[in-house]
């Protein structure tokens, strides 16, 4: 209801004074943060340069076999440089029976470089800080703690004219994280209470101005001993409608959840831009 | 004999006619750009989608628009691989002091884009030419 009341306000304000050129402020993960599906990028959300802010907000909800992942977020964009973002994301275990969810409070900062124009990459910062709403299924599958903080830095870079006159969106990002199933799980366990570092990428090719059609690959830590924890990975379609609204499609592979194997299917996002 | 003579004369020809199909694309970047009349054009539909910005008009006050449109066009021409002679300021120089900022440069390259569309320039030709103006960001920007 508030998501449908601010994506029409969204789209009555047809002119919004943001500069920057479609696509370049990426889709919105399901943390919140500016990125693809479920990889956050170094780039800003929406379209604001610099002396400009944004605001976004998006609904994004993932259906596998045995889950339902929904995810709610908004997030303020100032000068390019700064990104705080809030997401609400509710786990329902459809064939177990019950639910997890959790809050995510996001900032993002631009170090250096400019995704489209310098030879540098984009590079930035950016921290989330989560905390699970219940954490009695978390602690009885044996998880330590009912808030994380995950940090970590993106490097992202369009080239141009890459291959076939298109042009080529490229991410890898390092996450140091203590998350057990990104926080839905709580974090780290009796055992281990260590920070493990991460990789993911995402790369995107724009078919045209305003659809890329991209694959994603998430690495996860493994250290619940309940169930096996795995890599997630999509591959995604994000349509720019214009510079206030998008859609994220995608087919999703989640692995092994919580002892149910093979969690596949499908990821829908809608973003309303201000 | 005649007939390996014929085999040969037949490979020949259709090689000539590849080449000469060949030649008949627009190789160039230039050429893609339509030459002097298509960049001509597009430098026009260029500049009038910047008189319609109020966000950036605050930086031609002082401009006499005949000579940057004929500076503009030159520029485009050499950056493509056309032979003309570029005869206005180094992109550093041109842009001392007026601090063109990040918001105005996303604006440029935007109408920029506007304008290649609105000639019909295909998508893989303006990814070159994007990919050739570009690198000038660090030049232009607030210095």
């Amino acid at each position: 209801m508030v998501f449908s009341v601010l994506l029409s306000l969204v789209v009555a304000s047809a002119q919004a004074d943001t500069s920057k050129v479609i696509a370049t402020g990426g889709a919105t993960t399901i943390e919140g943060s500016a990125g693809g599906g479920i990889v956050p990028w170094a780039v800003i959300n929406g379209y604001a340069s610099s002396d400009q802010w944004s605001l976004t907000a998006m609904n994004t909800t993932v259906y596998v076999d045995d889950f339902t992942l929904h995810s709610i977020g908004a997030s303020l964009s100032i000068d390019n440089r700064f990104e705080l973002s809030i997401a609400k994301q509710t786990f329902d275990l459809d064939t177990l029976g019950g639910k997890l969810g959790q809050d995510i409070v996001g900032v993002k900062y631009k170090l250096v470089g400019e995704v489209l124009y310098t030879a540098m990459p984009q590079i930035s910062l950016g921290l989330q800080y989560k905390r699970v709403d219940d954490f009695a299924l978390p602690q009885a599958v044996g998880a330590r703690d009912d808030w994380g903080l995950d940090v970590y830095l993106a490097a992202s870079k369009v080239y141009f004219d890459a291959f076939a006159g298109r042009n080529l969106v490229t991410n890898l990002t390092l996450r140091a994280t203590k998350a057990n199933q990104i926080g839905l799980l709580g974090f780290s366990t009796a055992t281990n209470n260590d920070y493990t570092l991460q990789t993911e990428a995402s790369i995107a090719v724009l078919l045209t101005d305003n659809i890329a059609l991209g694959y994603e690959y998430k690495q996860k830590p493994d250290k619940l001993t309940f169930a096996q924890e795995q890599d997630w990975q999509d591959i995604f379609v994000a349509w720019f409608v214009n510079k206030h609204l998008s859609v994220v499609g995608a087919y999703v592979d989640l692995g092994n959840i919580a002892g149910l194997k093979q969690q596949q299917g499908w990821y829908l996002s809608v973003e309303g831009t201000l | 004999m005649v007939n390996n003579i014929k085999h040969r004369l037949m490979i020949l020809s259709v090689l000539l006619l590849l080449s000469t199909g060949c030649a008949n694309q627009p190789t160039s970047l230039y050429q893609q750009l339509g030459e002097n009349e298509g960049i001509s054009k597009i430098t026009d539909n260029f500049l009038v989608n910047l008189s319609q910005d109020q966000r950036i008009l605050h930086h031609f006050e002082q401009t006499d628009i005949d000579i940057f449109r004929q500076r503009l066009i030159e520029h485009l021409c050499v950056v493509s691989g056309g032979e003309c002679i570029y005869q206005g300021a180094s992109m550093f120089n041109a842009h001392i002091g007026l601090h063109i900022s990040q918001a105005d440069f996303d604006a440029v390259v935007s109408h920029l884009i506007e304008a290649l569309k609105q000639q019909h320039i295909p998508l893989a030709t303006r990814n070159a030419l994007l990919a050739k103006l570009a690198p000038m960001y660090q030049d232009i920007i607030e210095h």
